[in-house]
């Protein structure tokens, strides 16, 4: 497996499960796909389909109290990182992979100083202090395109902006010089002004680092020009994985081409009202048997209902995955 | 001009008798060690040392003033009166004037010689009427003191009063003198600067904390002070007490509950002290206040009464019910005065006489003590047929008032235990006295009374108190509960506390033994 | 923060002076009277009215009123009816007892609920958890008689590891000191930690949902430092505020336990002067238990400013 092994991440049948008082929750299940260094992979899908869960599972800051269960293989640069012991799991939090909130008003510790949530960082996976771990603060906050990086730094999160805490935010992300950067719907919280300010400054510094990102969105539109490779969740499972390109050439999940058609056009003035994909995501609790989809599926069939769908590919080199008994390739996109 | 150690002697001899129920004193005590301190811890806080500014003395503050102000003569364990401040006290055979000799060379505790002129200044001090009428009425026949010299007080009175030369020996703090300029000039602190003859000094008080002696270097008989510091804590709390004198945190735990005492006398590490006194815990009534101010219903009220459960119930049997002011152990004690044993047939019976349905308000206080017993009568006079409802009023100023000011029905009360019949009687049972609390007016009631102030023949006296208390049993203005009964408990390393006479711990001669 | 500073002392300055008016009024219009409370058995009309005159309550209520203001203003709460003792010397001699009793407790208070509050929203919903929140309701229920005389018998009596009553300066042994009030301030602590142990285990539990702590987490910090260095500040508002009012109601507590343990604490002063119907005194210590009470509340406010930077806007 030598291409497994280049990888940075590599993610094989991941699952989460949630016990609550109501039942078991399977919030991730069975998600694989890898990232390569400096690589960056989007991840999309509605509300609720379980991206923010694999985020948290892959960073491993879910509950460690029994409620819940992760299973499957989470390889960071050959390291399983589920069998590796929480102790050694703390060092690779914050050094190897660093994650970003969707909402910095309440993802910055509120009654802690800004100087303090980076410094914390620096400290704890740097070894900096005092001066030293200042001047690197300073430069982190500038490098994010925040002004008066030295004042900023004896302020408190409720004096800055939402834009600004967002890059905030981001410089606590880099702070540990960062592998793997997870970026959970980082612009949702914002202005619609800013998104794209903050999904640049992201690009940007991935690119400068040659750092991998895993960037989440509801939205494919922010996806777009952004990812090199993107995954489709939908209620936990990945249901269409392909390089961006070819995800918007030629998709084969209907789920999808519903998604791309709610996106919003770069070309349509902000605010545009986006097209909803008619009904609600399943119940988690009691998701629909055969395809998880097939309830508000236009083409859903009796084997739908009956079978789920597994992932076959799309393409000669496999690189296209979907999982669809009626790949929309088939019968062409509906107007 | 006749010698007053006869006098004074009779008066006092009783005291022989009223030591029933002390602990055996056979062994002979050691000698007396001097030095170290003692701690007692009581319930009640000290008052003052003012007459003016007090009004009134709790045994507390009785205990403290007794520590700062000698008496002029004091009592022995056989009620023998021993000279102290003063060396004698002459009358004129008029029985009018009374000349007392002071000792020579007492000097008060600030340097200053104890004299003539500053007993009399306090006599007169507390007989001005502007100042206190309450206490120039309660002396009665004292109509003034004067300084002859030096060392002669001559006082004078209207009428021959018998119980007159016991004040001087009465453990009352409306004879504590301080120095003549010290109460002119002192103001509103005369009452917290105790200046006194003494064998201690007040060092510091802590308002409803503690109060600190020490030894008065200026004391005249030096031999007989042997603590070098005593201190008196108020403690309200009688389990906290217990506890505090089991763990040795203090020496004298004054006032246990009745199951303390026993189990303190079970416990081989403590000494339990104990006397009967004359007086009793009672019932007052209102003889005013309707329905009671038919002699037929105070009868069928005491007849109700089951005191042998009473004493088990609310004293743990610990005690001796009471028949009149003067138990068995008192010289004025009369053997049968006839008081109502417990008879509900004969209590019945006087009711149906009476008539009319009969209703009454007990009042009481909100503490275990008053409240058991107070459920007792409650169900006794039900028994009967007689409503009761009780009132609970919190203790202190606030309950006496209304008994004083005859805004009661039947209330909770307590007769002291005191050297001679007359002060207490005159001033609660007399007619025409201001200080009559149950307003029985009873021409039987008040020749006796009259008989027993100014007779000077202890025989007739005697015979006064025999026919008061009987009567009082057939008038029932009162009714009787337990004798009074005094406890101490304390650490065995304490020695010579004289008997608990009115309840009052003496402590000028206590000695300890080292810790 | 000077504005925000100046702003709440002036509304303590007004509150201060509201209660100053209160308390008077209030103890001034109950029923019962003084002079009727010292004569007792010869509470003549001639009497009572030479006494009054004698306490100056033969004067009109706001005269009295003002009278008391001044000498307030001037420090001077007059003297006690009964023993005619200037009520601030004896306020003075007895406020530190009941100060270090209120701040000993609420220590020990704090010193329980604060680890144990901490540690149980960490291990919320385990058994240990239960367990222990259980424990906390049983003794919230305990009155402070009872845990006090459960302590005495314990600590002084049976195991005689320390004194069952009495009081030492600091000054004079600051240990017998500390011997002496670790009892009655155990006692009210004890009473007292359980609702600071349930607010902080309450807020700490929200507290630890918040993004920010799977911030902390993501930063690969340990849950040490998480709890006592991201979570235990932004979930101590309430305790903070409860832990106020508490010192101020400990009071309460130090009037049960200075008189069970015989400190000589302002507390165990107004439990006497009450039973004594010595208003002068009474109206001493409420005046000056409503001082600190104020003080404190504002004391709180100030501690609410340093704890949550985004208060004083
Ligand atoms: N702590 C939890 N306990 C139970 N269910 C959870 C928990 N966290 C998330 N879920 C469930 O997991 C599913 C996925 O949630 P999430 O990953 O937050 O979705 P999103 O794709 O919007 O980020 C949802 O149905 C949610 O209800
Ligand atoms: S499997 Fe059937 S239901 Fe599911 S997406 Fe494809 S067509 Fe629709
Ligand atoms: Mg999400």
């Amino acid at each position: 497996m030598t291409k497994a092994s280049a990888a940075l991440l590599d993610v094989t049948g991941l699952r989460t499960r949630f016990h609550t008082p109501h039942g078991i929750v399977q919030a991730v299940d069975g998600v694989s796909f890898s990232i390569q260094r400096g690589q960056t992979v989007g991840i999309v899908g509605e509300s609720g389909s379980g991206k923010s869960v694999l985020a948290r599972t892959i960073i491993g800051i879910l509950a460690k109290d029994g409620s819940v269960t992760t299973t499957g293989c989470l390889a960071f640069e050959g390291r399983d990182l589920l069998k590796l012991p929480e102790r050694e799991m703390r060092d690779v939090r914050g050094k190897d992979i660093a994650m970003v909130f969707q909402d910095p008003m309440s993802s910055l510790n509120p009654v802690k100083r800004i100087g303090a949530q980076i410094g914390e960082v620096l400290k704890r996976h740097l070894g900096l202090r005092g001066r030293a771990a200042e001047t690197r603060s300073a430069e982190l906050l500038a490098s994010v395109g925040i002004s008066l990086p030295a004042e900023r730094l004896r302020q408190y999160p409720h004096q800055l902006s939402g834009g600004m805490r967002q890059r905030v935010a981001i410089a606590v992300a880099l702070a540990g010089e960062p592998k793997l950067l997870i970026a959970d719907e980082p612009t949702t919280a914002l202005d619609v002004t800013i998104q794209a300010q903050i999904l640049d400054l992201l690009r940007r510094q991935q690119l400068a680092r040659n750092m991998a990102m895993i960037l989440i969105s509801h939205d494919l539109g922010v996806i777009a020009g952004r990812a090199d490779a993107v995954a489709v969740m939908y209620a936990g499972q990945m249901v269409e994985r392909a390089s961006t390109r070819s995800l918007f050439h030629s998709c084969c999940m209907p789920y999808t081409q519903a998604l791309i058609r709610s996106a919003p056009k770069l070309p349509d003035p902000p605010h545009t009202r986006l097209r909803a994909i008619p009904g609600r995501p399943p119940d988690m609790l009691r998701p629909p048997a055969g395809c998880r989809f097939n309830p508000r599926c236009d083409y859903a069939t009796d084997v739908c209902r009956a079978t789920q769908p597994m992932l076959s590919a799309a393409d000669a080199d496999g690189t296209h995955l979907y999982a669809c008994w009626h790949p929309v390739g088939g019968h062409g996109v509906l107007p | 001009m006749r010698c007053i150690r006869e006098l004074v002697g009779l008066t006092v001899g009783a005291f022989a008798f009223a030591l029933i129920g002390l602990q055996p004193c056979g062994a002979a005590e050691p000698a007396p060690r001097d030095g170290g301190s003692l701690i007692m811890a009581t319930r009640g806080q000290v008052q003052g040392f003012d007459p003016l500014t007090t009004r009134a003395a709790n045994r507390e503050t009785t205990m403290a003033g007794a520590l700062v102000f000698s008496k002029f003569f004091t009592l022995d364990e056989q009620g023998k009166s021993i000279p102290d401040l003063a060396t004698s006290l002459d009358n004129s055979p008029d029985g009018l004037t009374w000349q007392l000799k002071l000792r020579p060379g007492v000097k008060f505790s600030n340097g200053a010689p104890f004299t003539a002129r500053d007993v009399a200044h306090h006599f007169q001090r507390i007989l001005d009427p502007s100042k206190n009428q309450a206490f120039a009425a309660a002396l009665g026949a004292l109509k003034e003191a004067v300084a002859i010299d030096d060392a002669t007080v001559e006082f004078r009175l209207a009428y021959p009063w018998a119980a007159f030369p016991s004040i001087f020996s009465a453990d009352s703090y409306l004879f504590w003198v301080m120095p003549a300029e010290h109460e002119d000039s002192a103001g509103p602190d005369l009452n917290r600067r105790p200046i006194g003859a003494g064998p201690y000094v007040m060092t510091e008080w802590k308002q409803d904390d503690s109060i600190t002696f020490e030894k008065n270097p200026n004391y005249w008989n030096p031999n007989a002070q042997h603590l070098d510091k005593i201190v008196i804590r108020f403690l309200p709390d009688p389990t906290a007490r217990f506890t505090a004198v089991k763990t040795g945190d203090i020496d004298i735990f004054y006032e246990p509950l009745g199951k303390q005492v026993i189990e303190a006398r079970n416990d081989k590490t403590l000494k339990v002290m104990e006397y009967t006194g004359t007086g009793a815990y009672t019932l007052n009534i209102n003889t005013s206040s309707p329905p009671l101010d038919d002699v037929r219903v105070r009868q069928a009220l005491a007849y109700a009464l089951d005191r042998n459960v009473e004493l088990k119930v609310a004293y743990d049997g610990v005690g001796y019910l009471a028949s009149s002011f003067w138990g068995p152990g008192s010289e004025w004690n009369c053997p049968d005065v006839g008081y109502p044993e417990y008879n509900p047939e004969k209590a019945k019976a006087l009711l149906k006489d009476y008539g009319k349905p009969v209703k009454v308000v007990l009042q009481s206080q909100p503490t275990p003590t008053m409240t058991i017993p107070a459920q007792l009568y409650q169900s006794f006079w039900q028994k009967v047929g007689i409503e009761t409802e009780i009132r609970n009023i919190q203790g202190g100023p606030s309950y006496i008032s209304p008994v004083l000011r005859g805004d009661y029905q039947i209330a909770l009360w307590e007769v002291a235990d005191v050297p001679d019949p007359d002060f207490q009687v005159y001033q609660a049972f007399f007619s025409k006295s201001g200080g009559n609390l149950t307003r029985i007016n009873d021409p039987k009631l008040d020749e006796a009374i009259e008989t027993g102030r100014r007779n000077l023949d202890i025989d007739v006296r005697k015979k006064a108190y025999c026919d008061f208390s009987k009567e009082m049993a057939r008038q029932m203005p009162i009714m009787l509960r337990i004798q009074s009964i005094y406890f101490a408990i304390t650490q065995p390393r304490v020695h010579g506390i004289p008997p608990l006479r009115r309840g009052v711990v003496r402590l000028n001669e206590v000695w300890v033994d080292p810790k | 923060m000077l504005p925000f500073f100046l702003r709440k002392l002036l509304r303590l300055i007004l509150v201060l002076l509201l209660v100053a008016a209160a308390t008077f009024l209030l103890l001034n219009l109950l029923p019962g009277d003084v002079a009727l409370s010292l004569l007792g058995n010869e509470a003549t009309p001639a009497a009572i009215a030479q006494v009054r005159a004698e306490l100056g309550l033969d004067q009109p209520l706001v005269l009295r009123y003002l009278h008391w203001l001044i000498g307030l203003l001037h420090g001077d709460l007059g003297r006690s009816y009964i023993t005619q003792v200037p009520v601030m010397e004896s306020i003075v001699d007895r406020l530190p007892v009941t100060i270090e009793l209120m701040l000993l407790s609420q220590g020990f208070a704090l010193l329980l609920a604060v680890p144990v509050g901490v540690w149980c929203a960490y291990k919320a919903g385990s058994r240990i958890d239960r367990l222990i929140s259980s424990a906390a309701l049983l003794l919230l229920a305990a009155p402070v008689f009872i845990t006090a005389t459960v302590l005495m018998f314990l600590f002084a009596l049976k195991l005689r590891w320390l004194p069952s009553t009495g009081y030492v300066p600091f000054i004079a042994s600051p240990l017998s000191n500390l011997a002496h009030l670790v009892l009655p301030a155990l006692a009210i602590g004890l009473s007292e930690w359980p609702p600071l142990f349930a607010v902080l285990r309450a807020d700490m539990i929200k507290t630890l949902q918040q993004d920010y702590i799977a911030l902390a987490k993501a930063k690969g910090l340990g849950p040490a430092f998480i709890l006592l260095r991201h979570a235990l500040r932004p979930s101590s508002f309430t305790l903070v505020t409860v832990s106020g009012l508490q010192i101020a109601a400990a009071i309460t507590g130090a009037l049960v336990v200075e008189t069970i343990f015989g400190l000589p604490g302002v507390g165990r002063m107004l439990t006497g002067a009450v039973y004594n119907r010595d208003m002068m005194l009474v109206q001493g210590c409420v005046a000056v238990i409503s001082v600190g009470y104020v003080l404190i509340n504002f004391g709180v406010d100030l501690i609410y400013a340093t704890l949550d930077p985004r208060i004083c806007r």
